[in-house]
């Protein structure tokens, strides 16, 4: 492949008729850096344009980061680089941005929240409404699980204005309903859901997200018949483990509650892979702890080996592809634990560590 | 003291106009389909009757005028008060509700779209009915008397078009569009212009007519579809679904789709057109067929341009794709060449189609062809040998690697395409006894051989200098002996090694430190080094005897091209600093080779500036 404009343009064409796939995001990697090697800034921002809307719904955050950092870099040199359809793109990807910061606990808080305010400062400048502003404020007091700070932020989101950068309705409403399920009310989640679940509001993601965020709480709440049938309806709409792990953990967990270990058990097979490959370590905990999950009921059930295909560069793989499952499940344990501390000490809070308790604490409540 | 809403009718019919319907053209579709209600409802009361509809298209001294006239159930004065007055009721709620799909009362309004004043004349066949003469304007008043002329029985709809629709209003037009909407509905429809009568819908859907023998059939099916698609189909799928009560014709496109323009489909409720641009009705794998189909129990929405996405929506979707899936394992077993020309043809949605479909994947693999180290194979033919599949899903690194391998005899497919990763990981999922060998420049590197002791000692002082000539980059030299022996270097880096050099690439751009320090977070998080590896092959003779070089200026140069090259090679970009290092390399050793071949000048020394 020659390094010309031509060859980049050709590459950004072959990927516009791909589906979000690793080879797609290869192929616009590949553009953007023959774009830097020419010094060619327009291409450079054309190319990492397409490659964050691959990366941030195919399952590497990282790589949308670090396309926006330099984006933004490109921006604030000389925003002439950029035309008025790319510039607001900007603004609306750093929302990805803000959204994506969970998923990295090794980003310390300090630069968490500055990157908030800074967020805050440019929408401000730009005349942009500040809701978008407290609607993330209030996602990171939810991710440390800060109580007080998410209802205010939650309280102050509410009530400010929507515009043309606030997601749509159909997300926003998915997000009051994560709001009510992070305070523990699933009574008022469903009440929450009610346009959703009518049809009324969809988008990209929902009702499929919907769907596999209640599955948990309506078997809390004695419907299991209706978890039944939101998870025959959700789970066919995941394709690819990259699309979204954390609605695939919260079917594995469904399964393993409900004691339908054999899908389960398919289930983790099917993502495994993908949930110790990805570098979005928030969704790889919520991953692990849905499996650890599913362990604990195998070992509930009385098995004591287990026979499951995980992926050879494992550390943990075995050629018999046999294991203890009291073994296995420790192992499990261990990794959350290590990947909770991560979290916490970033956050500062205890809120990880909580969630594995109430994780474990689940199978008891709902035996 | 209460009061009742004050409707303003003008205003409603043009929110209906701009929110709900798509264009004015669809008031013949309302009308027509009121007439089709009421002939529905006249059938429950006499099941023998036949229902008629007749459009006539006449003039007089007040301008243009058309009729819309069914002999159906007709209204009773109270019904035209209860019914055609009362915006938002409908005859047709209550029990009998799902018999009609005209569940929204405001169809009638759609005929102010194109017209300022409705008349409509009524006689119910409810027995000692009134003739009946109502009078609409859009302003919003309406009349109501009987009428002297004794009305046939069913309604007859009077509509005056504005000035800017009286185009629609015209013969031609007015019969297009009709056919366009009715073309399939089972009661005749006639158009009655001056001393023309033309009958809309004369013939029956092409897939339900009776034809002289199957041949016949496909034949017209073919000529079906080419006016459908503009070419003839690749091939005709009959489809039928339970839920939904639903019967068509998929027509196989002969061209490969693009994934931004999928096909839309024809869609009729109860044999009335809803839409022609239906995109959701089929899989999202399904975008190889374009449909007219018809379904007797899909439910339209309110602007009865689209379908509801209820449970029976969702059921028959799942049909539908099972219908496909049939028509795909039947190619399979009767006709295995025109399934090869489909897979040429619709590569991407099969592939698509097999990671979700365990039966259609295991019928579909032997037909798939991949890329590898050795041309294109199929999955049969690679593993003839060996049970060991071994793929890279990086195109930089196959490229690499392709020369290694075939040294080596291995076989590696190229799994740098679309959906072919995920393939080969199913077919080992689904086939025990295969082992996947997932293959990057890392891995192979475990068959090269080390060095010797002997030789280590005698590369050792080369060695060093070129590790420190590479340190600017990041790049740990190696020294192994591989194949093939034509390959001097092999240059290593991992998925997450890219990852991390694209960060630091990155970081080095950017000025602002709340971003490099949210990149240096980024990188924490991975704990492995981001030193990539050149490997330099002793079995090279080039890089024999470059090992006996000993001046570090020349050997820092050396390594320095030998590093770009290998890069380059890889398909790997350079940044512009290896981009210079490499120029003035290459020009360096220009000038030393031409220097030692010139006679010597004075004053001159190795290297340049």
């Amino acid at each position: 492949m020659e390094l010309t404009k031509e060859a980049i343009e050709d590459l950004m064409q072959e990927a516009q008729t791909m589906p979000n796939s690793e080879a797609k995001l290869a192929l616009l990697e590949r553009a953007a850096s023959m774009a830097d090697s020419l010094d060619e800034t327009s291409l450079g921002i054309d190319t990492r344009f397409d490659l964050m809307d691959v990366a941030t719904f195919f399952g590497h955050a990282e790589k949308l980061l670090v396309a926006y950092a330099w984006c933004l870099a490109r921006y604030d040199e000389n925003p002439e680089h950029f035309n008025s359809w790319q510039i607001s793109s900007l603004f609306w990807n750093y929302k990805w941005i803000l959204h994506n910061l969970e998923e990295f606990p090794s980003v310390p808080l300090a630069k968490v929240i500055a990157l908030h305010a800074d967020f805050e400062r440019r929408y401000r400048e730009a005349g942009h409404s500040e809701r978008s502003a407290h609607y993330y404020y209030m996602r990171l007091a939810k991710h440390r699980g800060l109580r007080d700070e998410a209802q205010k932020y939650y309280d102050l989101w509410k009530a400010s204005k929507r515009d043309r950068m606030s997601d749509c309705l159909a997300c926003e409403t998915q997000q009051a309903i994560n709001f009510q399920l992070f305070l523990n009310d699933d009574e008022e989640a469903l009440n929450v859901a009610k346009p959703i679940l009518a049809g009324k509001q969809r988008c990209n993601d929902i009702p499929r997200a919907t769907y596999s965020s209640l599955l948990i709480p309506l078997l809390r709440l004695g419907r299991p018949e209706e978890a039944a049938k939101f998870h025959k309806k959700a789970l066919p709409m995941y394709k690819q483990s990259q699309e979204d792990l954390l609605g695939l953990a919260d079917h594995l967990s469904y399964l393993a509650v409900s004691k339908d270990l054999d899908t389960a058990l398919s289930l983790f097979e099917k993502h495994v892979a993908w949930a110790f490959k990805t570098a979005e370590i928030n969704s790889k905990f919520s991953f692990l702890l849905a499996s650890h999950l599913m362990f604990k009921r195998f070992l509930e059930q009385g098995h004591r080996d287990l026979k499951v295909r995980l992926p050879k560069d494992n550390p943990m793989h075995k050629d018999s592809q046999t294991y203890d499952l009291k073994e296995l499940s420790e192992q499990f344990s261990e990794q959350l634990k290590s990947l909770a501390v991560q979290f916490d000490q970033r956050n500062e809070t205890t809120h990880y560590n909580t969630t594995i308790q109430e994780n474990e604490a689940l199978l008891e409540r709902l035996s | 003291m209460e009061h009742n809403f004050q409707v303003d009718l003008r205003g409603i019919i043009s929110i209906l106009s701009k929110h709900l319907y798509s264009g004015a053209d669809v008031f013949l579709r309302e009308l027509l389909q009121n007439a089709v209600d009421a002939i529905r409802a006249r059938e429950k009361l006499e099941p023998d009757f036949k229902g008629q509809i007749d459009l006539r298209l006449s003039s007089d001294d007040e301008g243009l005028f058309l009729i819309i006239q069914d002999n159906g159930v007709g209204l009773t004065e109270a019904e035209v008060h209860a019914f055609l007055a009362t915006i938002g009721q409908s005859s047709k709620r209550g029990e009998d509700a799902r018999d009609f799909i005209g569940q929204f009362g405001i169809g009638l309004l759609s005929a102010f779209l194109v017209a300022d004043k409705i008349r409509v004349l009524s006689r119910s066949v409810k027995p000692d009915q009134p003739s009946l003469c109502w009078d609409a304007e859009a302003k919003g008043s309406y009349e109501l008397r009987h009428s002297e002329v004794l009305i046939d029985l069913g309604s007859q709809v009077i509509l005056r078009p504005n000035a800017d629709f009286a185009e629609l209003f015209e013969a031609e037009s007015l019969f297009d569009l009709a056919q366009y909407f009715a073309a399939f509905l089972p009661y005749p429809i006639y158009l009655h212009y001056e001393t023309e009568v033309r009958h809309i819908n004369a013939k029956p859907a092409p897939w339900r007519h009776d034809y002289s023998g199957e041949t016949a059939r496909r034949e017209a099916l073919f000529d079906y579809g080419e006016t459908r698609l503009g070419v003839r189909p690749f091939d005709v799928v009959d489809v039928k679904t339970d839920a939904g009560n639903l019967d068509g014709v998929a027509f196989v496109l002969p061209w490969t789709p693009n994934l931004a323009s999928k096909p839309k489909h024809r869609l009729y409720i109860k044999n009335m057109l809803l839409s022609d641009e239906l995109d959701n009705l089929l899989p999202d794998w399904a975008f190889f067929v374009q449909c007219v189909l018809n379904a007797n129990d899909l439910h339209p929405t309110a602007s009865r341009e689209s379908v509801v996405q209820d449970d029976v929506f969702h059921t028959c979707q799942q049909e539908l794709g099972d219908v496909l899936k049939n028509y795909l394992k039947g190619l399979a077993q009767q006709n295995p060449q025109k399934l090869k020309e489909f897979i040429n043809l619709h590569d991407l949605s099969l592939k698509s189609l097999a990671l979700q479909d365990d039966a259609l994947f295991n019928i579909i693999m032997p037909y798939l062809v991949f890329e590898s180290s050795l041309g294109r194979i199929s999955l049969i033919d690679y593993l003839q040998g060996t049970h060991t599949l071994r793929y890279c899903a990086d195109l930089n690194q196959f490229r690499q690697l392709a020369r290694v391998a075939a040294a080596q005899n291995l076989i590696v497919i190229n799994a740098a395409y679309v959906y072919a990763a995920e393939l080969l990981e199913k077919y080992a999922f689904l086939n025990k006894n295969v082992v996947l060998e997932r293959v990057d420049s890392a891995s192979i590197t475990t068959s090269f051989r080390a060095l010797s002791l002997e030789e280590r000692e005698q590369s050792m002082a080369f060695w060093r200098l070129a590790d420190e000539a590479l340190k600017p980059f990041n790049c740990q030299v190696e020294m192994a002996r591989f194949e093939p022996k034509e390959l001097p270097t092999l240059y290593v880096l991992s998925e997450e090694q890219r990852f991390l050099r694209s960060v630091e690439q990155t970081k080095a751009t950017v000025s602002s430190d709340l971003w490099s320090g949210l990149l240096d977070g980024l990188a924490n998080q991975q704990s492995i080094s981001s030193n990539a590896r050149l490997y330099l092959n002793i079995s090279n003779d080039l890089i024999e005897r470059l090992l006996l070089l000993r001046e570090p200026t020349l050997i820092t140069r050396v390594c320095e091209v030998l590093y770009a090259q290998a890069l380059l090679l890889g398909h790997h970009s350079l940044s512009s600093q290896e981009m210079q290092l490499f120029n003035r390399g290459i020009l360096d050793l220009i000038d030393s080779s031409v220097r030692a071949v010139l006679p010597a000048t004075s004053g001159g020394t190795h290297g340049t500036n």
